[in-house]
């Protein structure tokens, strides 16, 4: 049940309908859980049981924590609740990846041993459930929340649908408070609800699925196509997964909102960033701000030990371990891990420079002025580009033609369709991000009429539908 | 209890409300612009009508005037125009000399609609003639193949091409009618949303995949509403073409059962030309040999038995154009080949506009067949009710 298809729009319907006409808080904990299973079950209903049970778990696994003194019993009890979350992530998501791998290996050194692929089907959403369920077993452990002792409410935070299947990943000590209080009317927020749902609504329908025409069948077989439209390819599919991922993100804050409840922002006009550093603050920031918090500073993160260069060496190796556990984290293939190491030395390379930056206070005044700062937004794009390559390609093959393409210039096909939409769209984007960066926005919403802000809705959700494929493409995330 | 809203309530209440209310105007101001502009409705039906509308204003004492209904068939096989073919004889061209001793300027239009059966030419007739093109001769297309289709008409047309009034008079005429209103309403709720591919090959079409591109319908049409397809600029046909038709057609041929919708269509063809004093005439298209050879006996007996019993009951006049075109004109066997639409619509002059024009025009409102019968027709039996059991019913 796709957020931008006509079943989930009536879905929503009935269920706002019905959470807002009743008085009771606790039924409407129990109804929104109900209707999150009912979500969930849409794709898959035995894969909604597997969620049940896992959250069980969890569930009990932290009320265990809550109430032991004993600091090994906690400790076992938390790395039983990391065990089965990480073992059911890599049993369905990794392990044919983790045998088709084993036995290149195996064929590369001359053996002739063939190993099974497993029949499983991946649970919708599983990377993002399991992440929320591992920072609340673990910040239930280092004593940061207190253990839920409702269920329901419990429930409710793994599995509210609009973030299960492809987050923001929440975090517990946000969201469990905002589940028991409770909700009233507010149009305020209704219209904060209805804003975020059409400018998602706009950037899925509008954007990222006209942009998979230029992009799919490029990325499909690249060798076919000329160096003008691989670059079309890819600034299209830059845009394409932006719009996707931030569409769907907008869709979700939107619909919470619209049922009393705020989720985190995810993404901060990533695209503007100065440098990757940025990027990764701006870009999926539940996910960077889950790695940096539960992966990079648990490896030590850039913390000082002396020395100096062994403190960078170390750095560069927690970077490098949490960029490419991150890159696998999104599929299971090495065009992700690729994907995940080259954001890696991206980050690694810019901490070597910011440091040589600042020691020569003129060449960093000339990085920072309005030339310099253009320079490093288009370097940094450029650099993301690349790596979205790989984040695409089916086959390592693939991405390195792609590049090969991009870099050489080469004969071939012309794109796929004519360009005068890909551009318009692009400057769209281009428009709403600089008047973003300028808060014209913000701006414009305080003072305008009500009447123009209606019309503003009405005209981007019009224009969405306008936009739209003949067949809804699903989110490129909830693959994940 | 106070229930006035609070003042930091009413501006955001204020915003959702209006943007509902936009919401629905953008959605009625569209639909109310697509029923009053047949050309974004339907831009296909909408850009012949404008040009047939301008084809009459050149031609202001234009005597007869004679619209071709039918299917892709005809709209890009039936070129009656001079357009760029140079053709001296072509029938916008020729000033033919009336019974009287007058001349007549006849004006041969072309209003074939791709995939349209009967039931889609009994759309457009009452469309022409509810926008106030009043033709003097209204020739239908047969062809077994397409006439089969028309059971699924309802099925596969782009519904938002529809009018309100359409739907309306199709009602009896269509399969699984529940679906069909509940397709068409749900379209007309949201059209920006179900009308946006007409809209876009109307506006943008460059914005649309090319599966999704259909302007050369309208684009690419000459002001007699002859559709240029590049396809079928080739010359002879193309024997893997011809097999895939072949095989498409064989199945129909050999056993061949009319849909009672495609009956119900033709005579209510018939029945609306004889009620606004219009003649009609049915005509069974060209066909390549290899095509037409594929009727069985009895199957080439019961299609001609339906057709007489049109003709002599109805009133509708036959015209057996099936072997008008030799074989090398044809692209698959079935649709014309650039010089395959001229040498039809040659014909067509010849033998239809001509005698008509020259004192027999009481023959296209009679009951006999004037100008077949040709190899399809000649089975035709002798009795005048013979087709009716052959109706399929639903």
């Amino acid at each position: 049940m796709l957020f931008c298809s006509e079943r989930f729009f009536l879905f929503f319907l009935v269920v706002f309908a019905a959470y807002w006409s009743m008085p009771w808080h606790r039924l409407r904990v129990w109804l929104l859980l109900l209707a999150s299973f009912y979500f969930y079950a849409s794709w898959n209903q035995w894969l909604a049981g597997l969620i049940c049970v896992s959250t069980a778990l969890d569930y009990w696994v932290a009320r265990g924590m809550d109430s032991s003194p004993s600091p090994r019993v906690r400790r076992l009890l938390l790395l039983t609740s990391i065990i089965s979350n990480v073992g059911l992530l890599a049993y369905f998501k990794y392990a044919n990846f983790f045998l088709q791998s084993i036995e290149q290996a195996l064929h590369a050194a001359g053996s002739t041993a063939t190993l099974p692929v497993l029949q499983v089907m991946l649970p919708i959403g599983i990377s993002f459930y399991t992440f929320e369920a591992i920072n609340y077993t673990v910040d239930v452990y280092r004593r940061q929340v207190p253990a839920e002792r409702n269920l329901a409410h419990f429930m409710l935070f793994i599995t509210f649908f609009p973030h299960l299947v492809a987050g923001p990943i929440v975090r517990a000590r946000d969201f469990l408070p905002q589940i028991r209080r409770p909700k009233r009317w507010n149009w305020a927020q209704m219209q904060w609800g209805t804003g975020y749902f059409m400018l998602g609504l706009f950037k899925k329908l509008a954007i990222a699925d006209r942009m998979a025409l230029f992009a799919d069948p490029v990325f499909a077989d690249p060798q076919t196509y000329g160096t003008g439209a691989v670059w079309a390819a890819v600034i299209a599919y830059a845009v394409q997964i932006y719009c996707d991922f931030s569409g769907y993100t907008d869709m979700a804050l939107g619909a919470a909102h619209l049922l009393g409840y705020r989720l985190a922002k995810n993404f901060d006009m990533p695209y503007l960033a100065p440098n990757i550093s940025m990027f990764w603050r701006r870009w999926h920031i539940s996910l960077s701000t889950w790695l940096r918090d539960y992966l990079f500073i648990p490896l030590g993160g850039s913390r000082s030990s002396g020395d100096p260069a062994r403190q960078r060496r170390r750095t560069a190796w927690n970077l490098m371990i949490t960029m490419t556990l991150g890159g696998l984290w999104h599929g299971a293939s090495w065009t992700f891990v690729i994907w995940g190491m080259i954001h890696g030395v991206l980050l690694i390379a810019h901490r070597e420079f910011r440091d040589f930056a600042t020691q020569r206070p003129r060449f960093d005044r000339l990085l920072t002025g309005i030339p310099g700062t253009a320079v490093r937004i288009a370097a940094t794009f450029l650099a993301v580009c690349v790596g979205w390559i790989f984040f695409r390609a089916t086959t390592l093959s693939a991405a390195t033609t792609m590049l090969g393409r991009m870099f050489v210039p080469q004969a071939g096909l012309a794109p796929p369709l004519a360009t005068i939409s890909l551009w318009w769209l692009v400057g769209v984007v281009v428009i709403a991000h600089a008047a973003g960066h300028f808060e014209l926005w913000k701006r414009a919403e305080r003072l305008m009429p009500a009447p123009v802000v209606g019309l503003g809705y009405a005209t981007a959700a019009t224009a969405a539908l306008f936009l739209a494929l003949d067949s809804g493409k699903a989110f490129i995330y909830f693959q994940f | 209890m106070d229930r006035r809203i609070k003042p930091s309530q009413a501006r955001p209440r204020a915003a959702i409300l209006w943007g509902l209310a936009f919401f629905a105007l953008y959605q009625a101001g569209l639909y109310v612009a697509m029923e009053l502009r047949p050309v974004l409705r339907d831009p296909e039906y909408g850009v012949k009508l404008d040009r047939l509308k301008a084809r009459i204003a050149e031609k202001p004492g234009a005597d007869p005037l004679i619209v071709m209904l039918g299917s892709s068939r005809v709209s890009f096989g039936f070129r009656c125009g001079d357009g760029d073919s140079g053709e001296a004889d072509s029938p916008q061209q020729a000033t033919v000399p009336a019974g009287g001793g007058s001349a007549a300027r006849p004006l041969v239009y072309n209003f074939g609609a791709s995939g349209f059966p009967p039931t889609g030419q009994l759309v457009y007739l009452r469309r022409l003639l509810a926008d106030g093109i009043r033709p003097h001769l209204v020739v239908c297309e047969y062809w077994p193949t397409l006439v089969v289709a028309d059971s699924r008409f309802n099925e596969g047309i782009d519904i938002n091409r529809l009018r309100w009034l359409d739907i309306g008079r199709l009602a009896s005429g269509v399969t699984r009618v529940r679906d069909f209103y509940r397709r068409w309403g749900r379209a007309q709720i949201v059209p920006w949303y179900y009308h946006r591919y007409l809209l876009f090959n109307h506006l943008a079409p460059s914005w649309l995949e090319p599966a999704n591109q259909m302007d050369h319908q309208w684009r690419q049409m000459d002001d007699w509403g002859w559709v240029n397809q590049p396809m079928y600029e080739s010359r002879g046909v193309d024997p893997q073409r011809l097999q895939g038709e072949m095989d498409v057609s064989r199945p129909v041929l050999e056993q061949f059962q009319l849909p009672a919708t495609a009956d119900r269509a033709f005579r209510d063809i018939i029945d609306t030309c004889r009620g606004n004093q219009i003649a009609v005439a049915i005509i069974i298209t060209p066909a390549a040999s290899p095509i037409r050879g594929l009727y069985r006996p009895e199957a080439l007996a019961r299609q001609t038995a339906y057709l007489k019993d049109l003709e002599v009951c109805c009133g509708a006049t036959l015209i057996d154009a099936s072997d008008w075109v030799p074989d090398e004109e044809f692209f698959e066997g079935c649709h014309l080949t650039h010089a395959g639409s001229s040498t039809f619509a040659r014909r067509f002059h010849e033998r239809v506009v001509q005698p008509m024009l020259a004192g027999e025009r009481d023959l296209l409102a009679g009951s006999k067949s004037r100008f077949g019968p040709g190899p399809a027709a000649s089975a035709i039996s002798a009795s005048p009710r013979a087709g009716e059991d052959l109706i399929r019913s639903r």
